[in-house]
């Protein structure tokens, strides 16, 4: 474990969450102050519906927080988003159907207007990283739920973000698959 | 059969749907057997002495059902008393004029009832303020507006290319907005972590995403567009197609009841052509998605 770094990627700063739904106001998260340094990996452990998925929304700029400061990287959090400085992994694959794995993992790289021959051989990487390369042809249906797990994860490391956020990653897969794939994500 | 791959399902179908209709005509001489006028001719030679039906239903007889050979003998007599052409060159003819006013106002139909969708999609506002409208233009009976569309847009092939276009665009604007707004939210947040633009996520996520709702929605179009093409001709009073066609021999219906009903096969056969066509385009667009079958 590294010593506590002067600069923390991720710093919360007593952020707060309300949501209102009907007139009735529910808090989901509140005085959350966080400093969390490069290199860590962090695990935020709860009861489902504590508020992790949203408190790692907030971070990733995809809801806004009612009070509190949150800093990525030195910068708010949505001037991070807008820099793409960290990378998603959700419970669901959340891969495009009409997409091969290698488009599916390109797809960020597309996006952020990377040349095609730096996208093709940054991928094959990525595929490699996480053993999919023979499977990179193939579309997302005909894989298992890890296999697309682990091209999620590909994806989401294709573009070397600073942070990854990653929401249950393997919440939705079986004891076994879950096991290798703790073991799998500590080796990447 | 099973070599075919994806095509043996077409195969069944057309199989199925020639079955019904050798069926269909069975059925349909059968009750003319019965109960229609008495048959003294057939393609197979006389019948002597003439055979009488033990019952009279009047919708069965030979005005208003019209034997099945008569119907196809039609096509190969004379359009009119006096024409060079045969009824079955006409009605192609016709066919291929009002099929390509159907084909324009298909691709207009379609381009506009997506640019809608898009629109709606992204202002929750102006969608508010507009559905009630596309719903209500809708319910206008095409008939009253139709000549209203000539008074604006004058007589000619554009008027009746817009008629066609008017009955195409609201399933593709209805399945457009429900297919633009199908992907997981999860995959939207995701391409918020991009930092995306609208039209990269438009371009990328939702329009790939509504597809297959488009093309639902293109295939009860294509029949749409061919009934506004015919519907069309009658207040521009265009000359050519198959609503001409279908006006004139409505007039001579009580001397030539076959060439009516030889016209209706034709414009049937068009509008199952036009959906043929979107099916097959589907079927080579939507081959890597794994999902459902026809």
């Amino acid at each position: 474990m590294p010593p506590s770094h002067p600069d923390p990627i991720v710093n919360l700063d007593n952020v707060e969450k309300r949501f209102s739904a009907g007139g009735a106001t529910t808090a989901a998260l509140s005085g959350i102050s966080l400093n969390i340094s490069p290199g860590e990996f962090v695990s935020l452990i709860g009861p489902s519906g504590c508020g992790k998925s949203t408190l790692l929304r907030i971070i990733g700029d995809l809801i806004e927080p009612t009070a509190g400061r949150v800093e990525v990287n030195g910068k708010p959090a949505r001037n991070a988003r807008r820099d793409r400085d960290y990378g998603m992994v959700f419970q669901a694959p959340v891969l495009f159907d009409w997409r091969t794995i290698e488009a599916n993992v390109e797809l960020p790289l597309e996006v952020m207007g990377v040349s095609q021959a730096q996208r093709r051989s940054r991928t094959e990487q990525m595929l490699a990283l996480v053993e999919l390369s023979d499977f990179g042809r193939h579309h997302p249906w005909q894989l298992s739920g890890g296999m697309q797990q682990r091209a999620a994860i590909a994806r989401a490391l294709a573009f070397e973000p600073k942070l990854l956020l990653m929401d249950e990653p393997f919440g939705a897969l079986d004891e076994m698959t879950r096991e290798r794939m703790n073991d799998e994500l500590l080796r990447i | 059969m099973v070599r075919l791959g994806r095509f043996s399902g077409v195969l069944r179908s057309i199989v199925a749907f020639v079955a019904i209709l050798v069926l269909l005509a069975i059925a349909w001489e059968a009750a003319k057997w019965v109960a229609g006028d008495p048959v003294r001719q057939t393609p197979w030679g006389v019948v002597d002495p003439p055979h009488v039906p033990p019952f009279t239903i009047k919708q069965l007889n030979d005005t208003n059902l019209p034997h099945v050979w008569e119907v196809v003998g039609a096509f190969v007599q004379p359009a009119t008393r006096n024409s060079p052409f045969s009824l079955g060159a006409v009605l192609i003819d016709a066919a291929v004029f009002t099929g390509r006013n159907a084909l324009v106002g298909f691709g207009i139909g379609a381009l506009f009832g997506l640019l809608l969708a898009i629109i709606f999609v992204h202002s929750r506002l102006l969608e508010r303020a507009l559905v009630p409208y596309v719903i209500a233009s809708q319910t206008v009976p095409i008939i009253a507006l139709a000549p209203m569309l000539v008074l604006w847009v004058g007589t000619g092939w554009t008027s009746v290319a817009l008629v066609s276009a008017y009955l195409t665009f609201f399933p593709v604007t209805i399945a457009g907005i429900r297919g633009l707004t199908s992907p997981d939210p999860r995959a939207l947040e995701l391409m918020s972590s991009y930092a995306a633009s609208w039209s990269t996520v438009l371009w990328k996520v939702r329009f790939p995403a509504a597809l297959p709702y488009l093309f639902t929605a293109a295939k009860i179009s294509a029949t749409a567009s061919v009934v506004g093409a015919i519907v069309g001709e009658e207040p521009t009073g265009i000359r050519g197609g198959l609503g001409r066609a279908i006006l004139e021999f409505n007039t001579q219906y009580t001397t030539g009841p076959q060439k009516l009903w030889a016209t209706v096969i034709v414009a049937a056969a068009l509008g199952i052509l036009f959906f043929a066509v979107v099916r097959l385009a589907e079927m080579v667009v939507l081959r890597d998605r794994g999902a459902g079958e026809l």
